[in-house]
């Protein structure tokens, strides 16, 4: 390709992308008369379509509320970090403690009552106290809305750690216990997360995993199973489904269950479901539904109606088995809760170094 | 260079650059670089094990150390980022190309995947040194369109800025970062 190609072919491919999807074949079939030229305009056309690098590039800009510097309560915003799951995070700085805190400031509650709902529930998620849950330390008013300001955790997002080569099994088996270890310690008292995924869950220093953003876990309709003693406290809240909340964006597609995709009533099997989504990952290196371009809307239907596909030989026939017993399409055939997938998990992993020597194995 | 230099001396030597001065753009861009090595390297140190850096979020950190609490002119914003966004590919090729020498990946020992750079908005990231390349290939079919890769992707402007960096409207930026972004996808998928 020389400059005055590119030149051509620039022209062609940017009237083609500012046409919706499903006609930009037949516009480009109609443009080019020449074989040749069609073929590499179509060639960078399924390249910007099926590929999701440099997503950001030619974005939207949307401004951060906060600007670097800006003070809220004794935090100074340092850097914004990211988006989702209902809010803009920053890193900020404890002024008073001189110590970083992570700062994610909610979006605008649609009304009163979900506002205040929004503050309770990261009041009863800063309750959890758990090694593998990023602590909650103090909800902040910010004009008319409420930041919540959690343990800032450095180090690899498992997404992070997911786009090098998949774990070995006992790994997988390893970081599921730690992940449902925690869960289950929220899903004891009532409170469920409604969007695991690995975006969600980082290693800390020390290699352990903590998962974030427990601060927006909504109370379940129902609690099964282990939490039944806890729930007597928070079934005020019962009745409520996914879409009924809020008109925050819940979840994050992939990862979604199928009744939460659907919003129907949820409860601690969609964490189980999620779940069984980022095990399926760590243990495949690909989520079992991937659509390509992050279409949530595909992702979706491709959740509701394709089937589960395998899993790759070399996993495990038990690991296997936990794996697509969270993804049942029905609560009902799922574990019931976090405490359950921990025990299945235990069951299959290998005994440590140390329980063979205690064990005099 | 060696102490830390001042918001005054950045916003002058900023003022002295625009008005043409070689020796205040040779100084200028020593400063940004070695604000940035620093800050690229102290990220790494912290924040173990090695994860994938956001460069602009490293371009803003040196833009608030180098102009702290600061009215700053809007233009000297947008210079100063452009001249990051150049400065920061360079650190990032350069402590791609020391890790590849020394490179140990895998899930539990220490990943440094400093190479991969992440995407702000949760794209897929990407290879540094496969980026910096492809992007070498495209200034040579087309210079200007890189350079705008490069203010957005290395220095994180805005659209808007770069339309005022480059002279052109913000329809032709984003059409020109559109085009780019198909371009070097179908590069870097090889």
């Amino acid at each position: 390709m020389d400059a005055a190609r590119w030149k051509t072919i620039k022209a062609l491919l940017a009237t083609a992308l500012d046409r919706p999807i499903a006609e930009r074949l037949a516009f480009v079939e109609n443009a080019c008369a020449d074989a040749g030229l069609r073929a590499e305009v179509m060639d960078l056309l399924d390249a910007y379509e099926t590929s999701g690098a440099l997503r950001s590039l030619a974005a939207d800009d949307r401004e951060y509320e906060l600007a670097p510097g800006a003070e809220v309560g004794p935090y100074r915003i340092r850097l914004p970090i990211g988006r989702g799951g209902g809010g803009e995070v920053y890193r900020a700085r404890d002024t008073r403690l001189q110590r970083d805190v992570a700062l994610k400031l909610l979006t605008q509650s649609s009304t009163q009552d979900e506002g205040t709902r929004r503050v309770r529930e990261a009041r009863a998620a800063a309750q959890l106290n758990h090694r593998g849950i990023a602590a909650i330390y103090d909800i902040v008013e910010v004009d008319t809305r409420a930041a919540i300001v959690m343990e800032y955790v450095p180090g690899d997002s498992l997404a992070d750690r997911l786009r090098s080569r998949p774990p070995d099994p006992a790994v997988v088996v390893g970081v599921g216990i730690e992940m449902a270890d925690a869960v289950a310690h929220a899903h004891t008292a009532g409170i469920v997360h409604c969007d695991l995924k690995p975006g969600n869950m980082r290693f800390a220093a020390d290699g352990s995993l903590r998962i974030l953003d427990f601060g927006l876990a909504r109370r379940p309709a129902s609690v099964p199973s282990s939490a039944k003693e806890a729930t007597s406290a928070t079934s005020a809240v019962s009745g409520l489904t996914a879409s009924s909340l809020d008109g925050l964006a819940l979840g994050t597609p992939g990862y979604m269950s199928p009744e939460q995709l659907l919003g129907e009533a949820i409860d601690c099997r969609t964490d189980v479901y999620s779940m069984g989504i980022v095990l399926y990952e760590m243990a495949a290196g690909r989520r079992p539904f991937l659509v390509d371009g992050d279409n949530d809307m595909a992702t979706a239907v491709a959740v509701l109606a394709s089937p589960l596909p395998d899993l790759p030989r070399d996993v495990p026939r038990k690991l296997r088995s936990v794996i697509l017993k969270c993804l049942g399409r029905l609560p009902q055939h799922r574990y019931r809760d976090g405490a359950e997938l921990r025990d299945a998990l235990t069951s299959i992993a290998a005994p440590s170094p140390f329980k063979r020597f205690t064990r005099g194995l | 260079m060696d102490k830390s230099p001042n918001d005054q001396d950045v916003t002058q030597l900023l003022a002295q650059w625009r008005l043409g001065s070689p020796e205040a753009e040779t100084r200028l861009m020593a400063v940004v670089q070695g604000e940035l090595r620093k800050l690229a390297a102290s990220y790494l140190r912290r924040e173990r094990p090695g994860h994938t850096l956001q460069p602009t979020a490293i371009v803003n950190e040196a833009y608030i150390r180098l102009m702290p609490q600061r009215r700053v002119q809007w233009e000297n914003r947008a210079h100063f980022f452009g001249i990051a966004a150049r400065m920061m590919r360079r650190v990032l090729v350069d402590h791609a190309r020391r890790k590849a020498a020394s490179k140990r990946d895998g899930f539990d020992g220490p990943r440094v995947p400093l190479s991969r750079v992440a995407d702000p908005s949760g794209g897929q990231d990407v290879d540094v040194l496969a980026l910096h390349d492809a992007l070498s290939a495209l200034a040579a079919l087309d210079e200007r369109q890189a350079h705008i890769v490069e203010l957005r992707y290395f220095g994180g402007l805005k659209i808007e800025e770069i339309g005022v960096a480059v002279s052109v409207s913000e329809s032709t930026v984003k059409r020109e970062l559109t085009t780019a972004t198909a371009w070097l996808r179908h590069r870097l998928r090889g």
